[in-house]
């Protein structure tokens, strides 16, 4: 008896870590499975009506390859990519200039400025389509009240991507500010205070000395929004559904259509699977860049 | 010739930070105003800033209750559709929890072969365009008849929620000394004990913020109950594009179903400020 209680303490003690490890290990089995799924279908004509799957080997990445939505979406994608996350990150690394710099009210000004990071983006992309109406919103009111001629926004295919960077901006702009805020108070002291002595210029001291020491952070923010960015769905949806004109069509908007629009999921899960094998090989890229990063200025 | 200088940067600073403040606060003010317009007032030009307030538009949605008058009102279900909200969430987040504390403390303190794998698997999850998981899901759930279910919106959620609950409070175990589990086990604690008595106190704000955080991540997140959702079961932000076919009419009714969408989420970001910059980078980085 007691032998075999000790057998199984030891047993427990030994396998420990795997055991706490296993319910998570099979949750993420479950939810590989059906990424697995996708790529396997993506090589079918399965159609959600008729419920047909024939393997067709590479045709929709053929098809894909043909396609010229394919490719705006691709270029939409990419363009909605850079220009928000320059957008986000430029204005970001001013905000945590603002808020750190010791102004008056600073605790408050910066639970404020966080608070739209929170928000549901599909409730922030309806907030900006009511400001942003042509004709009553209180953007184009605005603008009149300065003098500056309105915009039709999300309506005008010219100005639809600039308008959903703009809402895109609008959430995510915290979460570069804040991250470079914590980077910032995070800095040693001592290379700053070296630098005083010595008398360096200030810009020396930015290029020189913040820049390389909030390389790590910097690049959280840049695979954070990156990422975000590129599979990019739900504030574009809210906001024109991809429209006017494919104007804002994102990958994932155009594989969303294809699926349910169209039904043709095999075709659709062909343009998943690009999008995703784009977003694994960056992230792994850029993780490894954050590595480095952290190693060089850390020294582990 | 410094003073002078230095005055003026601070000046431009200042300005800078009030044109920062109203680019934040002016869309959430606007969007509350137009909450507690009367129809007629919602869609006057120019628009109004100055006007008798109504409660109208919240009971409205919350109740269901119509306009009098010739403005009509769609009958929602918001009341519903925030429940389910309550529900799915509540049940994905005791979902990773459960499953990701123990992940998260064998991560933290054991060494075994693939952890790192196994790691960056989980974030890489994080990276993954959600459709790619959602319409195989929509396609299984359907065969299992589990589509449409909470439990089966419950399982899917953790796409968002495990990854997240697993990575931070890998950081918050870490962030323990060891030396305070040798010492307990000098002091004769077994290991349940050492993780019950040192491990769990010390790590409890952290988990209650990762809770927290899981919560409103899943509470936000649009596109899996959009497609694995149905009428019944409905999660909040999905049902908000139900207002939008009638927006000519019911701007106000919308204005107050996104405010009242939105407020969990915000109420709970300032109780988690401190965990906010930690919990958005994965750990990543420690605000």
């Amino acid at each position: 008896m007691a032998s075999g209680m000790e057998l199984r303490q030891s047993f427990w003690r030994k396998n420990i870590a795997l055991l706490l490890f296993l319910p998570a290990f099979l949750l993420t089995v479950g939810i590989l499975a059906p990424f697995g799924y996708s790529v396997v279908m993506s090589f079918t004509n399965f159609n959600l009506t008729t419920g047909t799957s024939n393997f067709i080997g590479i045709s929709n990445y053929i098809k894909l390859v043909r396609d010229p939505e394919f490719w705006n979406s691709l270029k939409v994608t990419i363009l909605f990519t850079i220009g928000a996350v320059l957008f986000e990150v430029g204005v970001g690394f001013i905000a945590a200039y603002l808020l750190n710099i010791g102004l008056l009210g600073q605790k408050l000004w910066r639970t404020l400025f966080l608070l739209p990071v929170m928000l549901p983006p599909t409730v922030a992309a309806i907030m900006w389509k009511l400001m942003m109406a042509p004709i009553q919103g209180v953007f184009n009111y605005l603008l009149q009240l300065v003098g500056l001629p309105g915009s039709e926004w999300l309506g005008s295919s010219s100005t639809a991507l600039l308008s959903v960077i703009l809402i895109d901006a609008y959430v995510f702009i915290p979460f570069a500010g804040m991250i470079f805020l914590a980077g910032v108070q995070n800095l040693p002291k001592e290379p700053y205070e070296a630098a005083a002595v010595d008398g360096v210029s200030n810009w020396f001291t930015f290029r020189k000395l913040t820049i390389p020491l909030l390389k790590p952070v910097i690049i959280i923010v840049l695979l954070f929004r990156i990422m975000d960015c590129l599979k990019h769905f739900d504030i574009i949806y809210a906001a024109t559904k991809g429209g006017p004109a494919s104007a804002t069509m994102t990958l994932s908007v155009q594989a969303y259509y294809h699926s349910f629009r169209w039904t043709a999921m095999g075709y659709s899960f062909a343009h998943l699977v690009v999008l995703w094998a784009i977003v694994y090989a960056l992230s792994y890229f850029l993780v490894g860049q954050w590595k480095k990063a952290v190693s060089e200025v850390h020294g582990y | 010739m410094n003073s002078e200088k230095f005055s003026i940067v601070q000046f431009v600073s200042l300005i800078g930070l009030i044109l920062l403040m109203l680019w934040t606060a002016f869309p959430l003010y606007w969007v509350f105003n137009m909450s507690i317009q009367t129809p007629l007032d919602v869609i006057s030009y120019p628009p109004k800033f100055v006007f008798d307030a109504t409660l109208e538009n919240y009971s409205v949605v919350l109740l269901g209750k119509a306009w009098l008058g010739k403005y009509e009102t769609v009958q929602t279900d918001f009341p519903r559709y925030f429940l389910n909200s309550l529900i799915v969430c509540f049940g994905a987040v005791g979902l990773s929890m459960l499953v990701g504390v123990p992940a998260a403390y064998s991560l933290a303190r054991y060494n075994f072969r693939g952890k790192e794998n196994f790691a960056f698997t989980l974030l890489s999850f994080r990276f993954a365009p959600g459709l790619i998981v959602i319409l195989p899901l929509f396609v299984i759930f359907r065969r299992l008849g589990i589509y449409g279910t909470y439990h089966g919106m419950m399982i899917a959620y953790q796409l968002i929620t495990l990854p997240f609950s697993v990575w931070l409070m890998r950081g918050f175990f870490e962030d323990i000394p060891m030396e305070l589990e040798h010492a307990a086990r000098i002091d004769g604690y077994s290991w349940w004990g050492i993780f019950r008595k040192v491990d769990l106190p010390l790590v409890a704000p952290g988990i209650a913020a990762t809770a927290i955080l899981s919560f409103i991540f899943a509470w936000n997140e649009f596109l899996f109950g959009y497609i694995l959702s149905s009428d019944v079961t409905r999660p909040v932000t999905p049902s908000l594009m139900g207002f939008i076919s009638y927006e000519q009419v019911l701007w106000g009714q919308m204005a107050a179903a996104a405010i009242i969408t939105l407020l969990p989420s915000l109420i709970l970001a300032i109780f988690i400020q401190r965990y906010l910059v930690r919990g958005l980078t994965f750990g990543a980085v420690k605000g």
